[in-house]
């Protein structure tokens, strides 16, 4: 059975919680993903993506430039171990609504994100439409 | 399966004048989070789509503050255009990563639809082939924001 290992992006893009938007933004636009786990001592501590900063500025009338990746972060930090099965892993995208993922290894720190999209590609149609559904009807609801 | 059948049917439109700020609560309107940018509100010819990820692209990325632009300077222009009833197998883009969102269209060329880019993988890898026999309107020429200094009658605040 297939783990998150094989499918997950390795050695993601990161940012510290006093990075500023615009270097978040850039980082997003530099390795064309929409998610940038947020550090503190190596250790995941929020994510952060572009929705969250667009939410949390656009929405609230602020100037981004003025802000950093700590204001916007989701602190909720949902992951998951390389030795997840796929399976186990569109569980717990799921159960948490959420279309990515960290994966962590045993010291805690970020070794890879699998997005939605990542199994998508990999995965059985129905596999996918199961996860595409589930996630989509709570973000409906 | 056609490609009217996967499409998202809520759209949501705005011209390229239209503030950040108020594209922005159409975003929220519809669950795909896409707001088509037509060229005006007579013809409503589709140029673009505005999304978190476009905002965040063109205007936070490259030091602006969205509160003075509008919709036309945060958009994303590489959108491909589709009929609707195209059986998906026939489709054929050649760099599929770099699309914003698919735009469907019927015979009349009016919006009936958008498939975002976050769900272009679920069209799988057919997706890709290199069947070329479906009609499509491609524009993937990548549009430089205007400098600051060529938005007329623009201030920003820093």
């Amino acid at each position: 059975m297939k783990t998150v290992s094989e499918i997950m992006t390795k050695d993601p893009a990161c940012c510290t919680a006093d990075a500023g938007l615009q270097e978040v933004a850039k980082m997003m636009v530099e390795n064309d993903c929409g998610c940038i786990p947020v550090l503190k001592d190596g250790e995941p501590v929020g994510t952060i993506t572009d929705r969250d900063i667009c939410c949390r500025t656009v929405a609230e009338g602020k100037n981004p430039l003025d802000l950093t990746a700590a204001d916007v972060m989701t602190s909720n930090v949902v992951s998951v171990t390389p030795d997840t099965t796929i399976d186990e892993c569109c569980k717990v995208m799921e159960e948490h609504q959420i279309r990515r993922v960290l994966v962590v290894d045993d010291s805690g720190a970020c070794c890879g994100i699998i997005a939605q999209a990542d199994i998508a590609v990999t995965a059985p149609a129905k596999d996918v439409g199961e996860v595409v559904q589930e996630v989509s009807r709570a973000t409906a609801n | 399966m056609t490609i009217g059948e996967l499409m998202n049917t809520c759209v949501v439109e705005c011209t390229e004048d239209t503030s950040i700020e108020e594209a922005y609560e159409l975003l929220g309107k519809c669950d795909h989070r896409v707001v088509l940018v037509v060229d005006s509100r007579a013809h409503r010819r589709p140029i673009g789509v505005l999304t978190d990820r476009s905002i965040c692209e063109q205007v936070i990325g490259r030091g602006r503050n969205p509160r003075s632009l509008a919709a036309g300077s945060a958009m994303e222009t590489r959108i491909v255009k589709v009929l609707e009833n195209e059986p998906i197998a026939n489709i054929a883009i050649a760099n599929p990563d770099e699309i914003a969102a698919i735009v469907v269209v019927n015979d009349r060329r009016q919006v009936r639809g958008v498939v975002p880019k976050e769900r272009l993988a679920e069209l799988g890898p057919s997706f890709a082939t290199t069947n070329s026999s479906s009609r499509i309107f491609v524009n993937t020429t990548p549009r430089v924001s205007p400098a600051i200094s060529e938005i007329p009658g623009f201030g920003w605040v820093q």
